[in-house]
């Protein structure tokens, strides 16, 4: 079966960790097979057809069954392992309130057994542990109480797969398997101290916005709270103190005095409950090992969103254990994934397999079934949203907001206090809040952990604000357009932070064009045809508007550019694709500097960039000032090497990073070319400016030269030995980084920390010998502008806004809801795939549809962690769901020379939340502040 | 539940392999065929990630047993004749993650083979049972509906 052949040489050489080099391994591809899977020669030709992708980079793959995912490899797939394939199954608790006092595997037959069983103690005895960011108990011990539903108590090692799947279908279910001694109250998890908790506090100068505030986050400073036992105890107010954590209280204390008594305010007062969901990527996590004792080598393959997490942690792991002693080398092959949503980013997993792997005597497969997957899989946090929204009577204008706001993140701490932070730095949605006090704290419980997915908090933060929105206008009788545009942000405003947003704010523009639409329009008219015509529905229209932040506020893309001497333009980058299209679209968007989209694109390409040999030394978001400025003069030094892969992500970061690369491949390599084949040709030396030179059908052109095709500019490049290669990285804290390099003569600024070349085989030994081991020349930045620590505090300033508008029809007997139809409007800033953009539109609209109206998982022990949930609880929408044929949008076109694209993987699923929960109410008169809404709740409430 | 030698008919193929007869298609597919376009999603035919042809009708590989296709013809992803359907995938762009795509090929691939030229109703009834998590539904649907068009237009 070994049908390709892969040798040692073909891994990529790695950083190394406490001895031990990690390598990564290039992911199997099929493509021969698929051109051969029966798909017309004329779509297998080109993708990039007439200047634009024709279909996804790898669509041809996709829909032949030959794109590898990561669940699909097998031993015998992978050159230099053995064929044969072990397998591993994790054994997790499904309660966490008993002793826990090991297992019973007397109740499966002699001949089925595994042939190991990984506890607790062979953890401890070989000083394996978790990587600290996951948490300690990585198995739990005999006679303790586990830390929450699905706690890993063990691993079953099995060399047959008929034996594995006879003793998991026998095990997994079974009641007497996992042996519990005494009923422990409360759980553990509520003994343990909050994951993390925020405030954001904010006072608009009596001066108005444009003045310096009064107080916020972002000119005072961010403080926390003493944990006792789970309470907050945030520090005592102080008008004169100088601490922004007493200044703020008091600021914040004097917001929430005035909103339970300003008689001129009208002040909504409501809470909002939203539910733990599955992030259900349709490929459950999978992992595969092999520890090659021979070669000292352990080799895996991992599905994972953020496979750079990986490499650094899992050798970390490896260096400490006497057991592990041995392996010099790590492989990791971190292939394509079928579906993350956040659930594979940063997720507990793969370690699991790390140690299956260590006690396995042959390669070995550990692969959740989709039961594991609910129990065990990052989940969606529930928030509990107590919020004061204070309203001038007169004027509308919101005067001040206040919101507590209490997340669950289960059982491991993961991303909960980023996700915390998140979304409550997201809950003023468009809004302009003058004055405002968000606190945001996440706690420890006994449910699977929650982690990064599809809307990092802000999803439920904002259509809470829109759910008040809608029901402020019906309260105070004004049109909810209305209301939102005496509200919406324009520019010059601040967030509730106090930072103000970049790029240019349109939000009244898309009130504006929303509210001309039909749907809202016909919406009185149509309800009455619709209710005379189906006496058993009723209709509703719906809208929400919200504005959701991306970035991280650390971003750190890589990229590389470069040409072959055959003429072929390949592009690496960074990020992991996971559907969204990233490889489409960077293979596309360098074609605007290099006259033509990308040949290959090789993405996850995460220790690659080492070449530019950048270190960090600190934890960017919390830096001095002083550190920064000092290691800014070290050439080498980045706040941040790499940061994780998330929807969100792509399209501005990873582009940023990409298209400068390309930018410096077209100055430094095809223009030099194409510079030094007109001068050949008796061109004058001063008319050809590489300003004037321009892209035409693949060929570059100069006015009075003739048009040079790309495939010789390549080969003329390497002829000369100059640049062939580019490769960028850059830094994000709500602004780009910038530096002066010199690449070739001249000193130029790019918005950039690091640039490396490599060079074309004509290069001379004296260029050969400035390239370090990865074949690469780092270009000395000579001077460094990193964008100021205090930006940390403005937690966010890229944003995308999105407003849906969706028509519903609620069956008074069933209580179903029915989506009929629906239309966005979305800022998308500069597209460069709009197929790509569309599937986005598509995709979150129905996400979205599930979290409004479908999904739900218990937040107690009936819940996904007791090990019983698959899709035939839990509902998934369906094309039947969302109104499939009537979803229409509208992307409002960029602004010439102002706008950059922008990250909306994610906001495109949170306005038809509050579109739907308003559209309900339309419909029935009824209103709803727990998410989901099914049709018992509807039933109940039109009784 | 013994395993015994049998003989699966795949794609045209024959393929003699060792396994327990109650073993679902699926698994035997992937892990003992080597054939891995027909995707594991939830083990139990809900979502139609494993979809595959038995006898040119759909069905769910995870519940479906090797004694079950016993002499029949078993179609996967990587044999179903479509070449007009995948087209059509690819110009619609349908394909995010693509996990699922296998199956909503194969569930389209066997209503078109059936009903040329579906209603919107029938093409709704087709899909309800394959799941996108990515939610590429639109374009499926829309994908379906351009190749009826051709069939229609043929």
């Amino acid at each position: 079966m070994k049908d390709w052949a892969l040798s040692r040489r073909d891994f990529i050489k790695k950083c190394v960790i406490g001895g031990v080099t990690v390598y990564s391994a290039p992911m199997l591809f099929k493509p021969e097979e698929a051109i051969a899977a029966g798909v017309k020669e004329s779509l297998a030709q080109s993708w990039f057809q007439d200047g634009k992708p024709a279909f996804r980079f790898d669509a041809i793959e996709k829909i032949t069954g030959q794109k590898i995912y990561g669940r699909d490899y097998r031993a015998v797939d992978i050159p230099s392992w053995p064929d044969t394939q072990h397998h591993a199954f994790i054994v997790r608790s499904h309660i966490a309130n008993k002793v826990y006092l090991g297992l019973d595997l007397d109740i499966i037959p002699a001949d089925i057994q595994p042939y190991k069983i990984i506890t607790a103690e062979d953890l401890k005895n070989n000083e394996l542990t978790l990587p600290p960011f996951y948490g300690d108990n990585m198995l739990l011990e005999v006679g303790k109480v586990p830390d929450y539903l699905g706690h890993e108590l063990a691993i079953l090692l099995f060399d047959k797969f008929d034996d594995f799947i006879k003793a998991k279908l026998l095990l997994q279910f079974h009641e007497q398997f996992v042996k519990y001694g005494d009923e422990v109250v409360p759980y553990t998890a509520l003994s343990r101290p909050p994951y993390a908790a925020w405030r954001i506090i904010r006072q608009e100068s009596a001066q108005g916005v444009a003045a310096e505030d009064q107080y916020s986050t972002f000119s005072n400073g961010q403080f926390f709270p003493k944990y006792v036992g789970q309470k907050l105890e945030w520090p005592k107010a102080n008008n004169d103190s100088k601490d922004a954590g007493e200044k703020g209280m008091f600021i914040a204390n004097a917001l929430r005095q005035e909103i339970d008594s300003n008689k001129s305010w009208f002040v909504l007062d409501k809470h909002y409950q939203t539910q733990s969901i599955e992030p259900m990527m349709l490929e459950p996590e999978a992992f595969n090992g092999f520890y090659d004792k021979k070669s000292q080598t352990l080799h895996v393959v991992i599905t994972t969103q953020s496979p750079q997490d990986f490499f650094q942690q899992a050798g970390k792991v490896l260096a400490q254990s006497p057991l592990t002693k041995g392996i010099t080398n790590l492989v990791v092959h971190s292939p394509y994934i079928g579906g993350g949503f956040g659930a594979k980013d940063h997720t507990i997993f793969p370690y699991y397999g790390v140690i299956a792997s260590l006690f396995a005597t042959a390669p070995v497969r550990l692969a959740n079934n989709r039961f594991e997957q609910f129990q065990s899989g990052l989940k969606r946090h529930p928030f509990s949203i107590s919020n004061k929204l204070a309203f001038d009577k007169k004027t509308l204008k919101i005067q001040g907001f206040v919101s507590d706001i209490k997340v669950d993140g289960g059982g491991r701490e993961n991303f909960s206090p980023s996700v915390t932070s998140v979304g409550a730095s997201a809950s003023q949605g468009i809004y302009y809040m003058p004055r405002n006090d968000i606190q945001a704290w996440c706690l420890p419980s006994h449910l699977p952990t929650a982690g990064s997915m599809r809307g990092y908090g802000s999803l439920q933060t904002m259509a809470a604000m829109e759910m008040m929105m809608n029901e402020a206008a019906d309260t105070l009788a004004v049109d909810p357009f209305t209301l939102r545009r005496a509200n919406a942000m324009v520019d010059g405003d601040k967030n509730t932070q106090g930072a103000t947003p970049l790029g240019k704010i349109r939000y009244v523009e898309m009130l504006d064009l929303a509210e001309k639409h039909p749907i809202w329009q016909q919406r009185d008219a149509n309800k009455a045809k619709f209710d005379k015509a189906n006496p058993d529905k009723s209709f509703g229209v719906g809208f929400g508007f919200v504005s959701k932040d991306y970035g991280t506020g650390a971003n750190a893309p890589s990229a590389y550019a470069g040409v072959t001497p055959e003429g072929k333009l390949v592009v690496k980058i960074f990020s992991v694709e996971m559907g969204t299209g990233t490889d489409t679209s960077q293979a596309t968007l360098v074609s605007d500097y290099v006259g033509k989209a990308a040949d290959t694109v090789e993405i996850a390409q995460i220790k690659l960039f080492d070449a530019m040999e950048l270190f960090e030394d600190d934890n960017p978001y919390i830096m001095s000032q002083e550190h920064q400025d000092k290691m800014a003069n070290d050439p080498r030094w980045t706040p941040a090497v790499v940061s994780a892969s998330s929807a969100s992500q792509s399209a501005f970061f990873q582009s940023h990073a990409t298209k400068h690369a390309a930018k410096i491949l077209f100055e430094e390599t095809l223009f030099p070319a194409a510079k030094a084949i007109w001068l050949e040709a008796g061109g004058k030396a001063e008319k050809i400016l590489i300003d004037n030179a321009q892209w035409q059908n693949g060929q570059l052109t100069l006015e009075g030269f003739a048009p040079i095709e790309f495939s010789l500019l390549c080969k003329k490049a390497h002829a000369l030995g100059i640049v062939t290669g580019v490769m960028t990285h850059a830094f994000n804290r709500w602004e780009w980084a910038d530096g002066d390099f010199k690449v070739s003569n001249q000193l130029k600024n790019y918005p950039l920390d690091a640039i490396a070349v490599e060079y074309g085989i004509g290069a001379s030994k004296a260029i050969k010998a400035t390239l370090n081991k990865q074949g690469f020349k780092v270009i000395p930045r000579q001077s460094m502008r990193y964008p100021k620590v205090q930006l940390n505090s403005a937690m966010v300033r890229y944003y995308t806004p999105c407003l849906t508008m969706v028509e519903v029809a609620v069956h008074k007997v069933s209580g179903v809801v029915e989506i009929l139809r629906s239309h966005t409007w979305i800022e998308p800033g500069k597209v460069h795939v709009k197929q790509l953009v569309e599937g986005q539109i598509e995709g979150g609209l129905t996400m979205g549809v599930g979290h409004v109206l479908h999904e739900y998982l218990p937040a107690d022990e009936t819940g996904a962690g007791n090990g019983e949930w698959n899709i035939d609880r839990y509902k998934v929408p369906f094309a039947k769901d969302n109104g499939v044929w009537n979803i229409d949008y509208t992307m409002l076109p960029p602004i010439e020379g102002i706008d950059e694209s922008k990250g909306l993987a994610e906001v495109v699923m949170i306005p038809i939340v509050p579109a739907v929960v308003e559209a309900i109410y339309q419909a029935t008169n009824k209103r709803f502040y727990h998410l989901p809404i099914t049709p018992n709740d509807i039933l109940e409430a039109i009784k | 539940m013994t395993i015994s030698t049998q003989t699966l008919l795949v794609n045209g193929k024959n393929f003699t392999i060792n396994a327990d007869p109650n073993m679902p298609v699926l698994w035997a597919l992937r892990d003992i065929i080597g054939l891995s376009g027909t995707k594991f999603g939830c083990g139990s035919g809900l979502c139609g990630a494993c979809t595959i042809h038995v006898d040119g009708a759909p069905m769910r590989g995870c519940l479906t047993s090797l004694k079950q296709v016993v002499g029949k013809q078993v179609t996967t992803i990587e044999g179903v004749e479509a070449a007009q359907l995948r087209a059509k995938w690819a110009e619609y762009n349908v394909p995010q993650c693509g996990y699922c795509q296998a199956g909503q090929i194969m569930s389209a691939a066997a209503l078109l083979a059936t009903t040329p030229t579906p209603t919107d109703g029938q093409i709704d009834e087709a899909m309800a049972g394959n799941i996108c998590r990515c939610g590429t539904y639109p374009r499926i649907k829309a994908a379906i509906k351009a190749a009826a068009t051709e069939n229609a237009e043929a």
